[in-house]
């Protein structure tokens, strides 16, 4: 009789919490602190950056949840155009992340490839002050980011989980936590959920294509870059 | 063959005319590398925490869209590495 309730209750929640679609609001942030720019450079950032800015700003975050796996992808608000904002275009195109208990993958759609987070080791710090986010009860995680290839990236990650949907498939390059993400935080992009339904049909289907560790993956871009700078000189 | 040494010599001027014509027009058209370039530097100065395959991202974009807007030869340096 116990092995029946138990199996029930696994069975409950698997089909309770299984398939899921997370709706997050989002606030991309640039840079940390204004500077004294030169006039041309708050031209620039007026003219390039900031309607950049406001479009991811107003754009929408959403997670769905399968089988224990993750997706995650930012869709831009269907009002605002994408045209000549590069900088937008290359934050959405680049958010769309494959998550599991045990690794983070960022679709590289340019190149065919899926990167692999491999900055994101450290174990996790749990408090125990609990917050309610989009009506669940969550708890603090933060770790440490070490990036190999650009330590002046290193920095924070914060999120905020609920135990209360026990899924660990994770959220962006944050995984394995025992709950799911309803904050998360890495000092350029916050994601604060909206609202938390099930689905009927959800799918992942994780593809096939090259991997390249995140590490990896910036040293190439560094050099390319860096030739693109050395052939403007000449 | 004075006639022929005069059309030879008109010919040759008309062909170098031509060329000059080709490289100024070349000169004149918008300069999609160096857009590209300013357009990551200027990201660059006013970013915080933003990686480099981000960089790379907004340079393919801004050259690419420059490129076919301007009818223009698409020729990015392009750069593989091994992982290891």
């Amino acid at each position: 009789m116990r092995l029946i309730t138990t199996f029930s209750l696994m069975l409950f929640c698997w089909l309770s919490y299984g398939q899921l679609e997370v709706q997050y609001s989002v606030n991309f942030q640039l840079s940390k602190k204004d500077k004294s720019d030169s006039a041309e450079s708050i031209k620039m950032r007026k003219e390039f950056i900031d309607p950049s800015v406001d479009m991811l700003n107003s754009s929408v975050g959403v997670l769905n949840v399968c089988n224990n796996q993750s997706y995650f992808s930012i869709i831009p608000n269907q009002s605002a155009s994408i045209e000549n904002k590069p900088l937008a275009k290359a934050m959405i195109d680049t958010s769309n992340w494959l998550t599991t208990k045990n690794e983070s993958g960022l679709i590289d759609r340019r190149y065919k490839r899926i990167i692999i987070a491999d900055y994101n080791k450290n174990e996790w710090k749990i408090e125990s002050e609990p917050k309610i986010i989009a009506g669940y009860t969550c708890f603090k995680a933060t770790k440490f980011l070490k990036f190999h290839s650009d330590p002046k990236l290193n920095r924070e990650l914060e999120v905020w989980f609920t135990p209360d949907v026990p899924i660990d498939s994770g959220f962006m390059d944050a995984n394995n936590l025992p709950g799911l993400v309803l904050y998360y935080n890495n000092q350029q992009w916050e994601f604060v959920a909206q609202s938390v339904k099930q689905i009927k049909d959800c799918d992942i289907t994780i593809p096939k294509l090259d991997r390249i560790s995140f590490t990896a993956s910036n040293l190439e871009a560094s050099k390319r870059m860096e030739k693109r700078r050395n052939r403007a000189k000449n | 063959m004075k006639r022929v040494l005069l059309l030879g010599c008109l010919g040759i001027g008309m062909m170098s005319f031509a060329v000059n014509e080709n490289i100024q027009t070349l000169e004149g058209d918008v300069d999609c590398f160096a857009k590209a370039n300013a357009a990551v530097k200027s990201t660059e100065e006013h970013s915080y925490f933003l990686h480099p395959i981000y960089f790379d991202a907004i340079w393919d974009d801004v050259f690419y869209n420059c490129s076919a807007a301007n009818s223009q030869l698409l020729n990015p340096v392009t750069v593989t590495i091994s992982e290891n």
